[in-house]
């Protein structure tokens, strides 16, 4: 009598089910998100750590032809290393010439290469740059840049 | 009557909306998505170092009957000196432009200096190249800055060529 009772008392198996509610708000809010912050054109950029690009209003998209980066530690030509920078100053940078550093060679076998495949060269220099950095540094790479036949330049900045 | 509560019955079955093919669109819509969304919105100023000017220049801007002038921002330590230049205006004209800004609170009056630009901009309206001298010491942010005030103001813009060079 009392094994019958407890028969009739034990509820049948319910497949338990998954609340899926609250997984799906995420995934909408992460959605918009993304939708949101989707660029047709992602730029896969290499930026040293450490380096603080300084905020601009500029609403010009950054061409990436040929990049230089310029940190605190280093200058680099695309991922070509070209110099250590120690407190502001290019390492084995001559300022009375230019023309004999490893930029200036470094981008004058780029300009080569150019002339050598005969393309059309509207390109200008893409410069990463810390913004903690002096004039007097910047200048250089600018300056030694004119010197390769580089003349156009556009500073990268994030966007205020 | 009591069939017509058991029909009832049979009709309040659950109606779960199936989720699983909008939760699959969801798995393969959002690595997509992470892959090409840009968390770093990074723009540009376009600049350039002075070049020689050609002949053809030359005259092309002798021919225009407007006149044009160049203005000067030439960053100094503790201050920043405007000037302009012109081949087209008066020397006397030209060094009533002539001013010198301190710096107020460790920072540089941007929005004086603006104002100076904008006056500038309303009398040689066919003007739109400025040239940018700073000092040695002076910062590359401190330099973006003053660019950026020389190419927009909060209106309209201003100088939008920009051309970096040094104190020769």
């Amino acid at each position: 009598m009392a094994l019958g009772q407890r028969r009739y008392q034990r509820k049948s198996f319910v497949i338990p089910k998954l609340q899926i509610t609250s997984m799906m708000d995420m995934f909408t809010i992460i959605l918009i998100f993304l939708l949101f912050s989707f660029s047709d054109n992602p730029e896969k950029l290499h930026i040293e750590k450490g380096m603080m690009l300084p905020k601009s209003t500029s609403q010009i998209d950054c061409n990436k032809s040929i990049t230089v980066s310029l940190s605190p530690k280093s200058l680099k030509v695309g991922n070509h290393h070209i110099a250590d920078v120690s407190q502001g100053v290019i390492q084995g940078f001559d300022r009375q010439h230019p023309e004999k550093s490893n930029l200036y060679q470094h981008l004058m076998s780029i300009r080569h290469n150019f002339e050598t495949k005969d393309e059309q060269d509207n390109s200008s220099i893409v410069i990463f740059c810390d913004q903690r950095m002096p004039y007097q540094t910047i200048h250089q790479v600018v300056k030694t840049s004119g010197m390769a036949g580089f003349p156009n330049f556009q500073f990268a900045v994030l966007k205020k | 009557m009591r069939r017509l509560g058991r029909n009832r019955k049979d009709n309040d079955t659950d109606t779960d909306i199936d989720m699983v093919p909008i939760m699959n669109m969801f798995l393969v819509l959002i690595p997509f998505l992470l892959s090409s969304a840009s968390f770093f919105d990074i723009n540009a100023i376009h600049t350039s170092v002075p070049v020689r000017q050609t002949n053809v220049d030359q005259n092309k801007s002798a021919a225009s009957t407007e006149a044009t002038v160049i203005p000067v921002i030439e960053m100094k330590a503790d201050r920043i000196e405007l000037y302009v230049m012109s081949e087209q205006i008066s020397a006397k004209d030209l060094t009533k432009w002539d001013l010198s800004f301190t710096k107020q609170n460790d920072k540089f009056p941007l929005e004086d200096i603006q104002h100076y630009l904008q006056d500038m901009k309303n009398i040689y309206p066919k003007s739109d190249t400025i040239l940018v001298i700073p000092d040695n010491d002076i910062l590359y942010e401190t330099i973006i800055q003053t660019m950026d005030l020389a190419r927009n103001a909060t209106q309209n813009q201003l100088f939008p060529n920009v051309v970096l060079s040094e104190k020769i």
